[in-house]
C-alpha cells in the first residue's frame, strides 16, 4: 500500500538498461539520464566491508585507473545482468537521481527494455533487480521492438520492418511486423567487441598495451567500417611491450578499419542469416524499404554503407540512435494506461 | 549549420531537399539510375525524393535516411538536407505502435459494461413506470377484454405510456392497430368511432360502458338506502324522505340495500332498472351488476 501511496510521486519510467550505458526516459519528460552502466566498489580491508564510492559517469572515469580498495565495475555483460547486487545498486542510484524529491522513496512503474536472446533466468534477474532498486511494477519488452518503435518504424503495419541494434555488448537483428517480432537474432558482439578488437590489434601489431578507454576514443575518432576516400589519424598513448614505458604512436583510420573487421563481419553475418530465415513476402517489404539501424553502434561512421554493400539493400541509420530504445519503451509506456494496455511486454 | 534557414532560402538552385539533391545530380552529370544503384534504392524513391513527392515514399524514418545517404553521396550537407525536409514534412510524425492490437482490444468488459449497465437500469425505470401506469388506467378504465375490438387495445395501454415499444407489442391482430398506439389511444376515448374495421364476426354492437356509472335512485315514500360500489365505497346511506332523488356515482356493480323498495325507483347509467321488488313487506338487498340495463 505505501508503495502504491509512493507511486503517485513517482514517474514512470523507461530504462535502456545496456551494457555500456544506462538510459532512463521519463513519461513525458523525455531523456533525462544517460549514464555509463559503471560501479565503483571500495573495499575496507581492515574490516572487508564494501561500499559504493561513485556510480555512471563518475565511476566510468576510474576504470583502469583505481588504486588498490576501489574497484571499478561493469555489472552488466553481454546485455545481461553479470552482477545481480551491483545491478541493482545502479539501479537505485539512478532512479533515485531522476527524482529530484527527496522526502518519499520513489516507486515508479518500470519499463526495462530486454536481448531478445536473454534467457527466462537472465530476464528474472533484471526484474527481481528493478524490484530490488524500489520498482513498484516492472514491465519487460524485447529491445528490437522498443528500437523499432524508438526509430519510429511503422511496427503495427502488416509490412515487415528489420532492425538492427548494435549496442554495448550484443547486436540484435530482428524483423518486425504487426506489434510482433517475426524473426530475432542476438549476437555477443557490439562496442565493447570493437573496444576490444582494437586493444588486441594495437598489442599484436604495435606491441603496445592500451586500456579500454583509449580503444574507445579510438574507435569514436577514427573508427569506420568501410573504407572511405579520407584517411584520418589518432595519437595514442600506450604502454610499450617490450620496453615497459609508455610511448606514443600513431594510428590511421585503415588500421582501425582492419582492427575492426572480424566482429564487424559477425553483425554482417547476422543480418544475412536474419535475411535467409525471413519469409519471402517479409523480406521483399525489407529489400523495398530498408534496414534501420539503432544503438550506439549504429554512430560507427559506414556501417550503414558497409552492411548496404554486403546485402544489396537500403541501409539507413535513425535518428539519434543511441536513445532509440529508451524513447521507443517511452512510446510504449505512453500506452500503459489507454485502454487494451500495450502488445508488447513479455510474460 | 546554425544558419540552414537563411542558408537554403538564399541558394539559387531552390530551397527544397529533393531540388538541391537533383541540382548537385545534375551538377556531377550523374544519372538518376547510377545514384539508385550505389543507394541500392529504386529509380522510383530517387526521382520520388528529387521531386518531394514523399507522399509516395516510406514514413519518415527511412525518407530521412535516404536524403542523408544521397546527401553524402554528393557531398552535400547531411543535416541540412534533413532540415529542409523535416520544414516541408512538418517533422514527419512517427507512426503510432499498437495501434493494431488496440483496435481490436477496445471492447475490454470495463469498457462496455457502464454504459450496458445505464442502459439497461433505464430500461428497468421505464418498464417500472409502464407496470404503474398500467396498473393506474386499468384502475381507472374499464377492462380491455371488454372492448369490441379486443386486439388493438392491448397496444393502446402500452402506447400511451411509451411510444416507442411498439415492437414488444404482441403483432396477433392486424398490424396497423398494433403499429399505430395513438389511433389505438382514441379509440378508448370514443369507441364509436374506432377507426379499424373489424373482419371478424361482432355478436351485436354494444356502446361501451362510461367510466363512471351512475345510478338514480327516485323516492315516492319515506324510506332509508344504502348504496355501496364495486371498490366498497358507500355512496349512499341515510334516511330519505318521499319525492327526494338521490344520484350517487362510482364503479359498477353497486350493492344496494332498501327500506321500502316498492317506493324506490332505479335507473342505472339513465335506463330504469327494475329491482323486482314490488312490495315493502322486507327491505331489499340487491346489486345492481355492470352490465344492468343492457
Amino acid at each position: 500500500m505505501f508503495k502504491r501511496l509512493r507511486g503517485y510521486f513517482s514517474n514512470d519510467l523507461s530504462i535502456d538498461l545496456g551494457t555500456a550505458n544506462t538510459l532512463i526516459y521519463i513519461r513525458g519528460q523525455g531523456i533525462v539520464l544517460n549514464e555509463p552502466s559503471v560501479v565503483a566498489i571500495r573495499e575496507d580491508k581492515n574490516r572487508g566491508a564494501k561500499s559504493i564510492a561513485a556510480v555512471g559517469s563518475a565511476a566510468k572515469s576510474m576504470l583502469g585507473r583505481t588504486p588498490g580498495n576501489i574497484t571499478a565495475i561493469r555489472p552488466m555483460k553481454d546485455g545481461v545482468i553479470a552482477d545481480f547486487t551491483l545491478t541493482e545498486k545502479m539501479l537505485q542510484y539512478f532512479i533515485h537521481k531522476v527524482h529530484p524529491n527527496r522526502l518519499l522513496r520513489p516507486s515508479p512503474r518500470v519499463l526495462i527494455c530486454v536481448p531478445c536472446g536473454s534467457t527466462q533466468v537472465e530476464r528474472k534477474a533484471i526484474k527481481d533487480s528493478a524490484e530490488g532498486a524500489g520498482a513498484r511494477e516492472v514491465y519487460l519488452i524485447e529491445e528490437p521492438i522498443a528500437a523499432a518503435v524508438g526509430a519510429g518504424l511503422p511496427v503495427s503495419e502488416a509490412r515487415g520492418s528489420m532492425v538492427i541494434d548494435i549496442g554495448g555488448g550484443t547486436s540484435e537483428v530482428a524483423i518486425i511486423s504487426l506489434n510482433g517480432v517475426v524473426y530475432a537474432a542476438s549476437v555477443r558482439i557490439g562496442g565493447d567487441r570493437l573496444d576490444e578488437a582494437i586493444m588486441n590489434y594495437v598489442r599484436r601489431n604495435f606491441g603496445t598495451l592500451i586500456g579500454e578507454a583509449t580503444a574507445e576514443r579510438i574507435k569514436h575518432e577514427i573508427g569506420s567500417a568501410y573504407p572511405g576516400s579520407e584517411v584520418k589519424e589518432i595519437a595514442v598513448m600506450g604502454r610499450n611491450l617490450a620496453e615497459g614505458i609508455p610511448r606514443s604512436f600513431t594510428l590511421n583510420s585503415n588500421e582501425i578499419l582492419e582492427a575492426l573487421q572480424e566482429p564487424l563481419a559477425g553483425v554482417v553475418e547476422a543480418v544475412k542469416q536474419a535475411l535467409e530465415q525471413t519469409p519471402p513476402e517479409l523480406g521483399a517489404d525489407v529489400a523495398e524499404r530498408g534496414i534501420v539501424l539503432t544503438g550506439g553502434g549504429a554512430l560507427l561512421k559506414d556501417i550503414d554503407r558497409l552492411i548496404a554493400e554486403e546485402t544489396g539493400l537500403p541501409v539507413v541509420v535513425a535518428e539519434d540512435p543511441l536513445t532509440c530504445v529508451a524513447r521507443g519503451g517511452g512510446k510504449v509506456l505512453e500506452l500503459l494506461d489507454r485502454k487494451g494496455g500495450t502488445p508488447f511486454f513479455l510474460e | 549549420m546554425g544558419d540552414t534557414n537563411d542558408g537554403l532560402a538564399e541558394r539559387p538552385g531552390g530551397e527544397s531537399a529533393g531540388q538541391r539533391l537533383r541540382a548537385a545530380r545534375e551538377a556531377r552529370r550523374q544519372g538518376i539510375d547510377k545514384v539508385a544503384r550505389e543507394l541500392h534504392l529504386s529509380v522510383g524513391t530517387v526521382g520520388a525524393l528529387e521531386r518531394d513527392d514523399y507522399a509516395s515514399l516510406p514514413p519518415p524514418a527511412f525518407v530521412r535516411g535516404y536524403l542523408r545517404g544521397y546527401a553524402r553521396l554528393l557531398g552535400l550537407p547531411e543535416q541540412e538536407i534533413v532540415d529542409a525536409y523535416n520544414r516541408v514534412a512538418g517533422g514527419g510524425s512517427d507512426p503510432e505502435p499498437g495501434a493494431v492490437v488496440r483496435g481490436q482490444s477496445e471492447a475490454s468488459p470495463t469498457s462496455w459494461f457502464g454504459p450496458l449497465g445505464l442502459v439497461l437500469l433505464g430500461m428497468a425505470g421505464i418498464w417500472g413506470y409502464q407496470h404503474w401506469r398500467s396498473s393506474q388506467i386499468s384502475g381507472e378504465a374499464p377492462s380491455p377484454v371488454e372492448l369490441s375490438e379486443p386486439v388493438p387495445v392491448e397496444p393502446a395501454v402500452n402506447g400511451t405510456a411509451m411510444p416507442g415499444r411498439e415492437e414488444v407489442a404482441p403483432s396477433t391482430g392486424g398490424p396497423a392497430p398494433a403499429s399505430n398506439p395513438m389511433a389505438a389511444a382514441d379509440a378508448l376515448g370514443s369507441p364509436a368511432a374506432s377507426p379499424y374495421p373489424s373482419t371478424q364476426p361482432q355478436p351485436s354492437p354494444q356502446p361501451l360502458r362510461p367510466e363512471v356509472d351512475t345510478l338514480t335512485l327516485s323516492f315516492s315514500g319515506e324510506s332509508w338506502a344504502s348504496v355501496t360500489d364495486a371498490e366498497g365505497k358507500k355512496l349512499l346511506f341515510e334516511n330519505v324522505t318521499e319525492g327526494q332523488v338521490k344520484t350517487v356515482q362510482g364503479k359498477a356493480p353497486f350493492k344496494i340495500t332498501l327500506g321500502r323498495p316498492a317506493d324506490t325507483h332505479l335507473e342505472f347509467n339513465g335506463q330504469a332498472y327494475d329491482h323486482g321488488y314490488k312490495t315493502n313487506r322486507t327491505s331489499a338487498r340487491f346489486i345492481v351488476p355492470r352490465n344492468a340495463g343492457h
